[in-house]
């Protein structure tokens, strides 16, 4: 009996025009997505050896190895195969390391900074196709469910049936669930086929790893999905009129897709304010001019009372001439060294406490909006694992910054190594001997447990929203007045 | 007649809890939308307002002249522009602070913090999004079975059993309908900017309330192109399932597709070589440029060899050697000056190029965007006429600093007369005099009216040409519609 009534839902469903024109819009995007998310994966990974030939061409025309470490290596990141898939804020992350022997590690020129046009609209990528075009659906064929068959007349006629009430409502689940995976996955395996023909070579890319991250991600999407659709069930069996449960549907993914997020910013931002970036910089810049004129007041009166002493001796002819000059430049050294010290000190302080504010604002918006919106836990799960998100740049700049002591060792080694040279021995200098694979980063990806087990919260956070939502339409649907 | 229609459309939706659900929504986002914007506002403000405090006070000590004044230079910060309130465009991304320094120009804050990307996780929450995204969506959820769905319920052919013309009801439809879509945006607006306008530190001028009226003209024709092809859907269609559907695909693709193949468009047929191309190029110059210098030292050097190898044998021979080392130096630091001059020449060259190719394709995006998408060219025209977007803060204040150099460079070089520093140490005994060398809040020149409007007027032509079209194709669609 309950085969009946899921293979009946499925056949209502599949054989209407919103169905039909649902799924041409779901395999036209899916496929223009791939092919865009491939391009783009493509176009960012030839830049890495791009990239990797002007550094050693840049690195050779240096004029000794100590200016080289200076003028450092930029590299470009290394694209996750995923963001195929998903790109989620990669066009807002820097992509070009800037690694050298004077400043920390950094990731700068994202996408949207380059060319700020992008960021106006958002990218057209599976998830988008999911998060909004899917969603949307899933309200469509489920907001008349219950109320729209009372309408019709035909579930008091169904109940008729010796059939008890859970069943009927277990058989819709299923099978109208059955519809949507369908009308999802097939457009799936439709767009990887079409990648298969059109884009092997990031087909290839894909490692064992990341074909499980995938699987997962997929099941996000799934699942995501699963709470619209049993939300859509459960309006639907609280009340008796269709186009009721639509208009509140219809507010609710408003809230969900657009509002919640937003909100959770805004309210992050009133509970854990942070001074600006530019605001703690003239704090920092004014320390350091105080330290620096700290600096001064001990130096100064120790250097006029040398000088004053070597031009004594000067006139005295003392013969210890060679003395104090060589301590006046040790001092002024020791002078520059420390200035530079101060401020390096002061600088790191207020950048990590901007870093730090900063990432707890953000970690507090973020578990108020995955608790309060399957949209925001979808995307955040699907980041993590997609790599396209915070977490990944995270990792990156952690690795990013180790590579950068392996690089200075380097420089310093080949420095030190170099003999004595002539001014007439470097006229003839040949090009420095430089080994590209010592300057050249190589970003290890983070374990499939390590990703996963980040993800894993907001995939709890929407296996437990449909559980719950499932579970109250039950509940709503014995209690349902059919009549 | 039509007052009628319209006074019963109003009457008959007003209590619908469609109508309900969604006033109280549009409430809500509107107001929340406008508080937490004059909540932004100030706090970017009382920012600006510390900063150039702090930034004065540090100029009333400077010490050591040639390193905080000349080097160093001085910092010039912008203050936001009241409307962000409404409209905060692209406030949270554009440069707050200008350096001006006597060596090297202007420039603007890149910080290693502004690849972070707090607002792309989230997104922002200002009116102009609610209007652009929610209230367009409603305008397609009041229009969608207006045709259509009382044709299902059949009271559509009962209307015309009066002596009614088609004519008349559609138009009195039309403006019922659209009469209770604009209460729910017009009134909590009012409300809203009441609230604001009461709130302490902001203050819109009568300039500022011109531009409020404009951009919400703008927010008005916008919902009344989505209105009206939700009119047009419905009454070219016979089942509100299926207008609401076609609708929600327009929707879609307006708010999120069009936009970005518009863009996408633009890169193919604008093309911007990628970065490192460029620099690559800049090298390859460069490193051949350098070995024609190194070249020239080597020729000069050897030339040098020569003549003490000739002088060895006479001894007058190395009387000149003095002067001749001295040309010798000179020689290598003017070859030294013209590589120096023509690379730096170069580099700026590439970098103008880079940013003229780059515009380029960001004005075909904009014009392919806002002419097949009215979310784009509402995005314009609002960014625009609240002076929040790219064109009228980012680039007006880069402009606005880059106008003030030239006075800075000549405080600075009349102050750096040998007479007015002590040794040449660049420690000065004078102060700096702060109402030359620091500018008022006048030194940034904000966007006129007429600039704004002018920039922004294709953008208002746009949206009212589209909703016309519209609306005459729904009243044609309507006037051949079968009601039975």
């Amino acid at each position: 009996m309950l085969r009946t009534v899921i293979l009946k839902e499925i056949r209502d469903s599949v054989s209407t025009l919103k169905f039909a024109l649902t799924f041409l819009v779901v395999v036209v995007l899916v496929i223009s997505g791939l092919v865009l998310g491939s391009k783009n994966y493509l176009e960012q990974r030839g830049e890495i050896n791009r990239q990797r030939q002007l550094n050693q061409k840049m690195l050779e025309s240096q004029f000794d190895w100590l200016n080289a470490g200076w003028a450092g290596v930029i590299e470009s990141k290394k694209p996750f195969v995923l963001t195929t898939v998903d790109n989620g804020i990669d066009n807002s992350l820097g992509r070009l390391a800037y690694v050298d022997t004077l400043d920390d590690a950094r990731l700068d020129e994202s996408r949207n900074l380059v060319s700020p046009i992008l960021a106006v609209f958002g990218e057209v990528d599976l998830t988008f196709v999911v998060k909004i075009i899917l969603s949307l659906f899933v309200i469509l064929l489920t907001y008349d469910a219950l109320s729209g068959e009372k309408e019709r007349g035909t579930l008091k006629l169904a109940l008729a049936n010796n059939i008890p009430r859970y069943k009927i409502l277990l058989g819709k689940i299923l099978g109208g669930f059955t519809v949507i995976a369908f009308s999802f996955l097939l457009p799936l395996l439709i767009g990887l086929a079409f990648m298969m023909g059109f884009y092997n070579e990031v087909l290839a890319d894909f490692t064992p790893d990341a074909w499980w991250r995938l699987l997962i991600i997929i099941a996000a999407y799934l699942l995501y999905l699963a709470v619209f659709f049993s939300l859509g069930i459960f309006v639907s069996s609280l009340s008796h009129r269709s186009s009721t449960s639509f208009v509140v549907l219809l507010v609710i993914w408003v809230l969900f897709v657009t509002i919640i997020p937003r909100i959770s910013l805004a309210t992050s931002e009133r509970i854990k304010p942070y001074e600006s970036y530019t605001a703690l910089q003239t704090k920092a810049y004014k320390e350091v001019s105080e330290k620096r004129a700290a600096v001064m007041d001990e130096f100064l009166p120790k250097f006029i009372q040398i000088r004053n002493r070597s031009m004594r001796q000067a006139f005295m002819g003392g013969g210890g001439q060679q003395e104090p000059s060589t301590e006046i430049s040790e001092m002024m050294t020791d002078f520059w060294r420390q200035l530079g010290d101060t401020q390096r000190e002061v600088m790191d302080y207020y950048d990590r406490q901007y870093d730090r504010q900063q990432r707890s604002q953000i970690e507090l918006a973020e578990s108020m909006a995955r608790f309060l919106s399957p949209t925001s836990a979808m995307s955040f799960a699907v980041q993590s694992l997609a790599g396209s998100g915070w977490a990944r740049q995270r990792e990156y700049i952690d690795q990013l910054r180790k590579f950068r002591i392996d690089f200075m060792n380097y420089v310093f080694e080949k420095a030190e190594a170099v003999e004595y040279q002539s001014m007439w021995d470097m006229m003839d200098k040949q090009k420095l001997d430089v080994d590209i694979g010592r300057v050249s980063f190589e970003f290890r990806e983070e374990t499939l447990g390590t990703v996963f087990s980040r993800a894993m919260i907001d995939m709890a956070v929407l296996a437990l929203m449909s559980i719950v939502f499932f579970a109250a339409s039950f509940v709503a649907f014995i209690r349902y007045d059919v009549r | 007649m039509i007052f009628e229609i319209v006074k019963k459309e109003i009457r008959v939706n007003l209590t619908s809890p469609k109508v309900v659900i969604t006033y109280a929504v549009c409430m809500i986002l509107i107001l929340a939308a406008l508080i937490t914007g004059a909540m932004s506002y100030l706090s970017l403000k009382e920012e600006a307002v510390a900063q150039t405090a702090a930034e004065k006070d540090r100029l009333r000590n400077v010490f050591n002249y040639r390193m905080d004044f000349m080097v160093n230079g001085i910092y010039l910060y912008r203050e936001p522009d009241v409307l962000s309130v409404l409209v905060s465009g692209v406030e949270g991304d554009a440069a707050r602070r200008g350096r001006i320094t006597f060596y090297t120009g202007s420039n603007f804050d890149v910080s290693k913090f502004n690849s972070t990307p707090i607002l792309a996780i989230f997104g922002m929450l200002d009116l102009s999004f609610i209007v652009k995204v929610i209230l367009s969506l409603f305008a397609i959820l009041f229009t969608f079975d207006a045709i259509s769905g009382e044709k299902e319920q059949e009271t559509l052919k009962l209307n015309f059993a009066n002596s009614l013309k088609r004519g008349t009801f559609i138009i009195g439809k039309l403006i019922g309908n659209f009469i209770l879509l604009l209460i729910p945006f017009v009134l909590p607006l009012i409300l809203g900017l009441l609230i604001v306008e009461f709130t302490p530190g902001i203050d819109f001028s009568s300039d500022d309330w011109i531009r409020i009226l404009l951009i919400t003209l703008a927010f008005v024709l916008y919902l009344l192109v989505f209105y009206s092809m939700g009119m047009m859907v419905s009454a070219l269609t016979k089942r509100p399932v299926v207008s609401f559907l076609i609708l929600l695909m327009l929707w879609v693709c307006f708010t999120s597709v069009v936009p970005r193949v518009a863009v996408l468009t633009a890169q193919t047929l604008e093309p911007v070589p990628p970065l490192d191309e460029v620099r690559k190029e800049y090298f390859s110059e460069f490193g051949s440029s350098q070995e024609a210098f190194m070249n020239s030292v080597r020729e000069r050097v050897e030339e040098l060899f020569e003549f003490i190898r000739a002088g060895m044998n006479s001894p007058d021979g190395l009387s000149n050697m003095q002067q001749m080392q001295q040309e010798m130096l000179q020689g290598i630091q003017e070859a030294h000056d013209v590589f120096a001059r023509e690379m730096s020449e170069r580099g700026l060259q590439i970098s103008r190029e880079q940013e003229m190719k780059q515009e380029r394709q960001n004005q075909l995006a904009i014009t392919l965007s806002r002419l097949t998408s009215p979310v784009a060219a509402l995005d314009f025209a609002v960014d625009r006429l609240a002076r929040t977007g790219v064109y009228s803060s980012d680039e007006q204040f880069k402009d606005s600093v880059d106008d003030y150099i030239k006075s800075y460079t000549d405080y600075a070089r009349d102050f750096n007369r040998p007479d007015s520093l002590m040794g040449g140490q660049g420690i000065s005994m004078e102060k700096l005099d702060l109402s030359e060398v620091y500018p008022d809040r006048s030194f940034y020149v904000a966007e006129t009216l007429g600039e704004s409007v002018e920039a922004s007027i294709w953008d208002f032509a746009i949206l009212a040409l589209t909703a016309t079209i519209f609306l005459a194709v729904a009243i044609v669609a309507f006037l051949r519609y079968d009601v039975r």
